[in-house]
């Protein structure tokens, strides 16, 4: 997946990847507007009921439980993964005053997402 | 105020000092009262922004178990890169002191407290400064 194409991402799509990836199982959005599905503490009950994923790009909360699902290997690709995110977002921002290893600690969520999709992902490609 | 002052407070004391250093004030000034229904909103019980004044609420966010409140203050406050820098570095200091093999990224994923320790210290700083 390259790094394009992940930035190019709904905030939904990119949701569904990193919670099927955290466990939820049974992802569905074809007739509801937001993405539902069963939680990972649900997945071996006989349990009927859908609640909604998490919106991974709006909620830096879950994306820090997602962050602490990943292995040491996945960790750091994730770290480079998410400078490469930075840079490609903030290239063309008029506010240039913050290096980027600076702005990599307040990290919004969406990037975030964005960087852990493309760790994630089976072919990654950087640009740095 | 030092840092380790600031890692004996509670989750509820850190709350209202992240809150009282990131633009929030406690309210109103006097009892709001309703003729008939008695008071609506007691002296100094609610807290609100102080650029709405009108939007009282009962608490402050949650700032040292929610991310997402404390990247809203750090948008807020930490605007300049000198003070971005200061940030980093009592980030750094309070990690340091809870994980002795950190390595140069973990301050990157650190979690709401410790982000709310490194933020009233540095705000602390700069108060004594000024």
């Amino acid at each position: 997946m390259k790094i394009e194409e992940v930035i190019a991402m709904s905030g939904y799509e990119l949701s569904v990847i990193i919670a099927k990836h955290c466990g939820w199982t049974k992802i569905k959005h074809e007739f509801i507007d937001e993405p539902h599905g069963r939680h990972p503490l649900d997945a071996n009950k006989r349990c009927w009921t859908y609640c909604r994923i998490p919106y991974y790009t709006h909620d830096l909360n879950a994306m820090h439980e997602a962050e602490m699902k990943l292995t040491e290997k996945q960790f750091s690709d994730y770290v480079l993964n998410l400078l490469c995110v930075l840079d490609c977002t903030y290239k063309n921002a008029k506010n240039k005053d913050f290096p980027p290893n600076r702005t990599v600690m307040c990290a919004p969520a969406r990037q975030r997402a964005q960087a852990f999709v493309l760790t994630i992902g089976e072919k990654n490609e950087r640009r740095v | 105020m030092n840092l380790k002052q600031i890692q004996k407070m509670s989750d509820n004391d850190l709350m209202i000092r992240v809150a009282e250093l990131g633009g929030w004030e406690r309210g109103p000034k006097e009892d709001i009262k309703i003729a008939g229904l008695g008071i609506l909103a007691a002296k100094g019980m609610c807290w609100h922004k102080k650029e709405e004044e009108d939007n009282w609420q009962d608490n402050p966010p949650d700032f040292p178990n929610d991310l997402n409140a404390m990247h809203k203050v750090e948008e807020k406050y930490l605007r300049t890169a000198v003070m971005r820098a200061r940030y980093q570095e009592n980030l750094c200091e309070v990690l340091r002191k809870e994980y002795p093999k950190w390595t140069c990224t973990t301050y990157w994923f650190a979690t709401a407290r410790q982000r709310a320790e490194a933020f009233v210290l540095t705000m602390e700083e700069k108060r004594h400064e000024n």
